[in-house]
């Protein structure tokens, strides 16, 4: 099975609602690091975190979130 | 405003959290040499004493300070929900097993260390449960760094 690692459209999303990592963390209810770490891939979310911030930007959590092929290098 | 609190909070816990452990470290650290290792400067000692009584009232303060932290966010859920969210938890879990492994290092160590020279149990004892306490606390304080 190919490496693969979760991508997402949360930055793409809080430019078109007009909202600040933190603001967006307060509407869902976690903290400011917990999306910045989701948003730069660092963090995988949980499905029902997941859920939430597809529901807040009122698209399908496969349009927020999507799989892609992890080209790193990851053998020692 | 809301947004503010939850950050302020986050803040707080960091600073709270580093001044715990560095607090911790110092004291015991301390403690563990005056108790177990023989002082002959009479000035040293004194020092030492001085350092251990300071680091104690140091880390009591900031003991303080977290047990008031958690009772100001158990009357307020919004804000310990969004304190204590699934990355905190995830940062705790890994936290423990970095403690875990440091802790079987340490055990490896001392008992390659036991091979030469006699330890006391108790000083054994003792630098045990300073990587015990303080391995998962720097581990998470790195883990959730701002």
């Amino acid at each position: 099975m190919p490496n693969v690692k979760l991508v997402n459209q949360i930055k793409v999303q809080r430019a078109i609602h007009n909202l600040t990592q933190e603001e967006l963390a307060s509407k869902i209810g976690v903290t400011r690091k917990t999306i910045n770490t989701i948003e730069n891939g660092i963090f995988v979310p949980s499905t029902i975190l997941a859920i939430r911030l597809a529901k807040y930007f009122k698209i399908k959590v496969e349009d927020l979130f999507d799989l892609a092929e992890d080209n790193t290098n990851h053998e020692l | 405003m809301k947004t503010s609190i939850i950050e302020e909070y986050d803040r707080l816990r960091y600073n709270v959290g580093k001044g715990f452990t560095i607090g911790f470290m110092l004291w015991y650290g301390f403690y563990i040499y005056s108790s177990n290792f023989q002082i002959e400067n009479r000035i040293l000692k004194i020092i030492v004493i001085i350092l251990v009584l300071v680091t104690w009232f140091i880390w009591t303060i900031y003991l303080v300070k977290f047990m008031r932290l958690g009772k100001m966010l158990k009357h307020n859920d919004e804000v310990n929900d969004a304190l204590n969210n699934e990355l905190i938890q995830h940062y705790r879990l890994k936290s423990s097993f970095v403690g875990l492994v440091v802790t079987m290092i340490s055990i490896g160590v001392l008992l390659g260390i036991t091979s030469f020279v006699q330890i006391p149990g108790k000083l054994v004892c003792e630098i045990l449960l300073y990587v015990i306490v303080s391995a998962p606390l720097i581990a998470f304080l790195m883990y959730n760094r701002n």
